[in-house]
């Protein structure tokens, strides 16, 4: 539930020390224009998902076209990315890269190309989970100027991309009901569950 | 009819326990874990949950009983009075059973069939060797019998904890044939349900190490690679599966060469492998089926013993050798052997390894195959890496 409210997610981010674009929460529109001097901002509904209602903002004029609901509004300081975003999914310490274009409108372009994960953007990857204490999780990055930053976290993505997504998915699900019965099996589950 | 049993473990009870039941034997296990006999003793039964992805069937084995193996004196009595011993403690840990099982033998005037459930190469001849050498000369009058025992089912896992109240469960999968070393017993044979006296051991020894165990291990290091926890997932991945299918019959064509058909089989024996490997009920761990590399790795073991063989028949066995090479990188934390392995391989680098380990020279024929697949796929490859493709190789 705390993924679905960015606030509370670059928060938390943020105190685990993942590189995260600066992040601020404003009442009004009008409050984010004296930030514009430092470049654009992104701004996203803070509930929001799936990329829709993010908008990149260049001058205060732009602000007057952003919805006056009462909202906090959720605004990032913009990095413009050295090349396609990179979609980071984490399946219990197995971390998978996937390039892919912003916005995907194609099946193609959501599906991406896989690539190698480095050493940085793994430990980046983990540090997420943990900060939050999930296992199945996606995150998106971008890279400006060589440095990557998080820009979106969400909990049981689509892993679309990924290889053989769905078989990895359905080991670690057994795997993790397995743990969670003490390494009984499933079938154990059911004893416990006939038995009581 | 009395049977003992030593070693209550997976195969002990999942199987033999189970079978001798069936077929009207009293049955005792001799255990050298104490917590298990008292546990047998106390219970008086234990479940065998058979599955085949599809169904399951739960079987209570009852009217047993059991004696710590330590507990010489009525271990020996126990022997002495069996009609059929079996063992199934691990091809390794049968020396030390050989005292008991010597001192029961010498103590009897009649023959009795002791069989090694262990899935160990020439088991008749070892066993008889190892034991003959145990028991005084005047005792040789008696001929018993000895005998590999091949066993079909696998028992993935027992339930349930020997110090608590609640009958154990072992799982396993439906199978329930058992071959048997017609050469090596003597009448009269054990009567066991699923029981067959084969003339050619060997050749079926051979024929389940070189099918169905090369394609449970190319299973379990190309799964490891991958990221697979489970054989039933890793065998469900299109490239692993494809793998396995033609390493299975890469050696099934050097068994048909050397021993023809009716031993090798033909495509529907792999078939009926690779649905077995499918059984999710069973949650075979990789960990479980890849552990020991380095013995899993021997010149006439699964991978490569099968490899040899197919290679003599002009074959050459190229998804062997991928499996082989994967087993090089089984870096496997929750596996003993795995770190003396890596330093090994740091150490001496692997051309050696294949040497030492698989008898095989790197620079060329099989070596050469596993060496190039094994630089491969350590190249891209550190502890943290799954693999995400087989050709080429991607990683992540």
């Amino acid at each position: 539930m705390t993924l679905r409210n960015k606030i509370v997610t670059f928060q938390i981010l943020q105190a685990a020390d993942v590189p995260t674009p600066k992040t601020c929460v404003a009442s009004k529109p009008e409050d984010l224009a004296v930030l514009l001097g430092d470049g654009p901002l992104v701004v996203k509904p803070f509930r929001g998902s799936g990329g829709e209602g993010v908008r990149v903002i260049w001058d205060a004029e732009e602000l007057d076209n952003l919805p006056a609901d009462h909202e906090p509004i959720f605004a990032q300081r913009y990095h413009r990315p050295d090349g396609l975003d990179l979609k980071i999914y984490c399946i219990e310490g197995q971390v998978f890269g996937v390039r892919r274009i912003w916005p995907a409108r194609t099946y193609t372009e959501k599906l991406g190309e896989p690539f190698t994960i480095t050493p940085e953007l793994r430990k980046i990857a983990l540090s997420c989970g943990e900060a939050f204490g999930i296992d199945l999780y996606g995150i998106d990055i971008i890279e400006s100027s060589g440095h990557p930053y998080v820009v979106d976290m969400s909990s049981f993505p689509g892993f679309k991309g990924v290889p053989d997504a769905a078989l990895r998915l359905a080991d670690y699900i057994y795997w993790a009901a397995d743990h969670a019965v003490g390494g009984q099996g499933p079938l154990a589950a059911s004893r416990r569950k006939v038995g009581a | 009819m009395k049977a003992v049993v030593i070693g209550p473990g997976r195969i002990g009870c999942g199987f033999a326990g189970h079978v001798l039941r069936e077929s009207g034997f009293d049955v005792v296990f001799l255990a050298r874990n104490r917590v298990m006999a008292d546990h047998l003793n106390r219970v008086g039964r234990y479940q065998v949950c058979l599955c085949d992805g599809r169904s399951a069937s739960m079987a209570t084995v009852d009217g047993i009983r059991a004696v710590w193996l330590s507990d010489r004196d009525r271990a020996v009595a126990e022997i002495a009075e069996a009609d059929v011993v079996i063992t199934a403690v691990g091809a390794g840990a049968l020396p030390e059973l050989v005292p008991r099982i010597a001192a029961g033998l010498g103590a009897r005037s009649t023959a009795a069939n002791v069989i090694a459930f262990e899935n160990m190469r020439q088991a008749s001849e070892r066993l008889r060797a190892l034991v003959m050498r145990q028991l005084p000369e005047e005792w040789w009058s008696v001929r018993h019998g000895f005998s590999g025992g091949l066993v079909e089912r696998v028992v993935s896992k027992r339930l349930g904890d020997p110090s608590e109240d609640e009958p154990l469960v072992f799982v396993g999968d439906s199978c329930s044939t058992l071959r048997v070393d017609r050469r090596g017993l003597v009448e009269p044979f054990p009567a066991i349900r699923g029981m067959i006296a084969a003339d050619q051991f060997e050749a079926w020894v051979e024929r389940k190490l070189y099918t169905y165990s090369a394609g449970h291990a190319a299973a379990a290091y190309l799964g490891h690679l991958k990221g697979y926890r489970y054989v039933h997932t890793a065998i469900r991945d299109p490239e692993i599966r494809g793998a396995v299918l033609q390493a299975m019959r890469e050696g099934q064509r050097g068994l048909a060469a050397r021993y023809g058909r009716e031993i090798s089989g033909g495509e529907g024996l792999l078939r009926k492998i690779l649905h077995r490997f499918e059984n999710a009920a069973l949650a075979d761990p990789i960990e479980r089926v890849g552990r020991d590399p380095c013995r899993k790795l021997g010149v006439d073991e699964r991978l490569v013993g099968a490899a040899r063989l197919a290679a003599q028949a002009g074959i050459a066995p190229r998804n062997l050798a991928l499996a082989a090479a994967a087993a090089l990188c089984f870096f496997e934390p929750a596996d003993p052997s795995a770190p003396a392995m890596r330093s090994e391989i740091d150490r001496v680098g692997t051309g050696e390894i294949i040497q030492r380990v698989c008898g095989l020279r790197p620079d060329r024929g099989l070596g050469k195959l596993v060496s190039d697949d094994c630089g491969s796929l350590l190249n891209g490859h550190d502890s943290n890496s799954l693999l995400l493709k087989l050709r080429p190789y991607l990683w992540s």
